[in-house]
């Protein structure tokens, strides 16, 4: 008797390795991963190069976990498993309160942050450009009184003491939204599972740099508030995809005066009349509805004929607040330095723009190395 | 490859069971030769030579201390050279950069460092090979004729990259002669998984909060927090450690052999004395017959009983790593290992348990802060951050973090250092015993699976080694 409940197990253990092994390999590949928004590793070509420096063997290893039978569910089950067991935090991510999955910062090293402001600092001392920086704090820093306990550092605020400092001496305009955020810690500002702000967020940020800008904000009253989708599962809950996590909602603002756009994706060579591609909201990465996404190079028309132009330099925290801002502008263009990689100021030249606006969310400000191309081009 | 990973559990593992279990006996070795060859060129494929290299030359010496039988000066001639040629691959991968940078920093010259990749294993079976030709030499085990059984055993996968180190004579009738069968098999299959969720749930998740403790500058750290961050530790090398040793005896057990221990709850030891009898046992086992006994061991008075001790220590430090620190440690036990054998044992048998628990632990807690940092300083450093000289108070928000966040994995973890769990076990037998063991080594294999293909963090402590 117990030599067959010893066999059988035996067997049952090597039919589990087998049948995960013929399934891994029978199974057609897939190729993309939505949920981690990147490509899934292919079953390596066979070259004797490869073999020898070890990559062909690299390369199946990233095979076989990209490509397990059940692979997204295995993973969702480790994230409840990990809080099962008490942690406060799974894949880079805090489990916090109000069902919040707040991102911890990755690094809490100043370095890049110091390359970045320097950089910015040298390009003001041209003395040609009118320079804005908003850093807009995320979640971590806003939202810390939701955090576990003893998980807050104030990093985001030493990022935002260093830029005060560095650029104190210069005619570079700080901006540091953070308190205004932090007046609204109630309202719905950032998203529960995305690293990025939510509509009313984007507004709070974007009323903020009007006035530091000297620009008359519109209300929120001027617009009409839409919602796309409820259905939002952002980059947060792909780190950590818990069960029972309900999505976010996802609006715009719809001005309700008269005015027109057209949107140039200058690389792409595509224009469209609106800021938003709602082919997005079918998908997961419905953050990607603004502006289709991430491109290098954007140009903003309006039909507000006042003649000011504006570059912005920045990451995907301005998708949502260049919409409400390209109203006070006749002209916007906007650059994403991790894909552009001509000389910016070339263009700022050919197209006479002398107002900078640089906007990046600082815990991507702390570790983003493209901002520095701003003033590698500075004579 | 390293067996918490799925390449080694779903590709290599199963392919390597159809193969072994489809051929008949007398090519059964020549399988495992030819998978652990694979497996070992998986890391590393060139470092492959290094270890047909070993093969094909301890099989010739082990021949020729067997030829010259009857002639004394010849067999030891052998035996030297076999030696020196070990020890010379392990001094020349593993620690010639270390004397390279000693030397240029006390002659303050400028002497280029070579930059090697240590070949994976290479403390390991180095020692085992080494074993080999001195049990011949020794009569302690028969000469192997076969080169395909004496590579099968120079580059066996189970044990080839973390021990436990085998010394020949104890595997020598298994490799020509062994039988394999479902009853081992199974039990094999268990200790494997068992293994494997020691490193898997246990190891990688405190291992990561002592990353995480250990990157932070010493003087920042609260009292709590070092002490968490050092306690981590702990468990994260005796689980990780531990954990490999019962996964490969697992693996030969599945292939029908029988390895010996190599770990039996260090961490209730009375005494440190104690707990080198239970700590990495075959390291031990193996610098006691080849080392300490060869140099007279305890019978020849107790100075020189005491020079032995330190030369073996020294050495069993040393060869975690090539750096000072190592060493430092070696050396470390070493003294308490002498000031026990003078008095403190005796004294200690008779104090209540509990004392000599607690004397015990807080000796190897400190050993592992002289063990898990490189520089000296740093590890001077967290120690003074652990004795409140120079920290960031007692407790600071973020001990408390970690303690919120990681009590029910030390919880467990601190069980599972326990024999407790075992003689609860121990109370079923028959038929109870073998079900619940069998469902419970598919649920850690299930629950592993799970965690290796959701977590990109999984290093491996003793690739240093």
């Amino acid at each position: 008797m117990e030599k067959h409940i010893k066999k059988w197990f035996s067997i049952a253990f090597c039919i589990i390795l087998i049948l995960a092994m013929t399934v891994c390999l029978a199974k057609p590949a897939s190729s993309f991963s939505e949920s981690e928004n990147r490509s899934l590793a292919q079953f390596p070509s066979f070259s004797s190069e490869s073999l020898w420096s070890g990559e062909y063997m690299e390369d199946i290893e990233a095979f076989s976990t990209d490509q397990f039978p059940f692979r997204n569910s295995l993973v969702a089950l480790k994230a409840q498993f990990e809080k099962m067991l008490g942690k406060k935090e799974s894949g880079g991510v805090y489990f916090a309160d109000d069902d919040y999955l707040i991102e911890k910062p990755v690094s809490m090293d100043l370095k890049i942050a110091t390359a970045n402001l320097n950089s910015l600092k040298k390009l003001g001392s041209k003395g040609t450009y009118n320079i804005s920086l908003m850093l807009i704090p995320t979640a971590y820093e806003v939202l810390s009184d939701k955090l576990p306990y003893g998980a807050y550092t104030p990093i985001q605020n030493q990022v935002a003491a260093l830029a005060k400092d560095t650029l104190s001496q210069t005619n570079i305009n700080f901006i540091n939204p953070t308190q205004a955020l932090k007046d609204n810690f109630d309202e719905y500002i950032y998203f529960r599972t995305d690293h990025h702000q939510t509509a009313y967020g984007s507004y709070l940020s974007y009323k903020h740099l009007c006035e530091q800008m000297g620009i008359t904000p519109y209300s929120e009253n001027d617009f009409t508030k839409k919602d796309l989708s409820n259905e939002f599962f952002g980059t947060m809950w792909s780190k950590a995809p818990l069960f029972n996590v309900s999505g976010d909602t996802i609006s715009i603002y719809e001005p309700k005066f008269d005015i027109d756009y057209e949107v140039k994706y200058v690389a792409e060579d595509k224009t469209s009349n609106s800021f938003y591609e709602n082919s997005w909201l079918e998908k997961k990465d419905k953050y990607s509805m603004f502006f289709d996404g991430n491109h290098p190079v954007i140009s903003i028309t309006s039909s507000n004929k006042n003649g000011k132009k504006l570059a912005v330099y920045k990451d995907s925290y301005a998708n949502s607040i260049l919409p409400l801002l390209a109203n006070h502008y006749e002209e916007i263009h906007v650059f994403d330095l991790r894909y552009y990689n001509a000389n910016p100021l070339l263009y700022l030249e050919e197209n006479n723009i002398s107002d900078i606006l640089v906007l990046y969310n600082t815990a991507n400000f702390i570790t983003d190395t493209n901002t520095v191309k701003l003033g590698v081009f500075v004579k | 490859m390293v067996f918490s990973s799925i390449p080694f559990l779903y590709f290599f593992l199963p392919a390597v069971l159809i193969l072994y279990f489809a051929v008949p006996q007398k090519f059964r070795n020549t399988i495992l030769f030819l998978c652990s060859l694979i497996f070992y060129a998986w890391g590393e494929p060139v470092y492959i030579t290094i270890m047909l290299f070993s093969t094909v030359v301890d099989y010739t010496n082990g021949r020729l201390i067997a030829h010259f039988e009857g002639c004394e000066w010849k067999r030891k001639t052998v035996l030297v050279i076999d030696i020196i040629i070990n020890l010379g691959i392990l001094m020349f991968f593993k620690y010639s950069d270390f004397f390279i940078s000693n030397i240029n920093s006390i002659t303050n010259s400028n002497i280029a460092l070579l930059g090697l990749a240590l070949p994976i294993g290479v403390s390991f079976y180095t020692f085992q090979t080494m074993s080999y030709t001195i049990d011949v030499y020794r009569h302690d085990a028969p000469v192997q004729k076969n080169i395909i059984s004496f590579g099968a055993y120079v580059t066996l996968f189970p044990q080839l990259i973390a021990g436990p180190i085998v010394r020949y004579k104890t595997i020598a009738e298994q490799l020509d002669s062994r039988r394999e069968s479902f009853s081992v098999f199974f039990d094999g299959m268990a200790r494997f998984c068992l293994g494997l969720a020691k490193k898997v749930l246990i190891a990688n998740n405190v291992g990561a909060l002592w990353d995480l403790i250990s990157a932070t500058p010493a003087p920042e750290l609260s009292v709590i927090s070092a002490w968490i961050g050092i306690i981590a530790f702990a468990l994260q090398i005796y689980f990780d450690f531990s954990g490999y040793s019962d996964m490969a005896i697992g693996l030969g057990k599945m292939f029908g052999f029988t390895f010996e221990e190599n770990f039996n709850y260090p961490y209730i030891s009375k005494s440190i004395t104690e707990f080198w009898r239970r700590w990495h046992i075959s390291l031990g086992t193996w610098f006691r017959e080849y080392v300490y006994i060869p140099l007279g061991g305890n019978r020849k008075g107790k100075a020189q009983t005491y020079i032995n001790i330190f030369v073996v220590w020294f050495l069993t430090g040393f060869w975690h790593g090539a750096s000072w620190n190592f060493a430092i440690w070696g050396l470390y036990f070493a003294l308490i290992l002498i000031i026990e054998k003078t008095f403190l044992l005796k004294l200690l048998e008779k104090l209540p348990h509990f004392v000599a628990h607690i004397y015990s632990i807080i000796l190897i807690l400190l050993g592992w802060v002289i063990f898990a940092f490189d520089s000296l300083s740093k590890g001077f450093a967290y120690f003074k951050a652990m004795i409140g000289i120079s920290s960031n108070g007692f407790i600071d928000a973020s001990a408390i973090y970690s303690i919120n966040s990681y009590a029910v994995i030390f919880i467990i973890g601190i069980i599972a250092s326990l024999p407790l769990c075992k003689k609860l076990f121990d109370k079923y037998t028959g038929r109870t015993r073998y079900v619940l063991m069998g469902i419970l080594s598919l649920i850690s294999l299930a629950v592993c699976t799970i965690y290796l293909v959701s977590s990109a963090y999984n290093p491996f402590l003793y690739f240093r080694f």
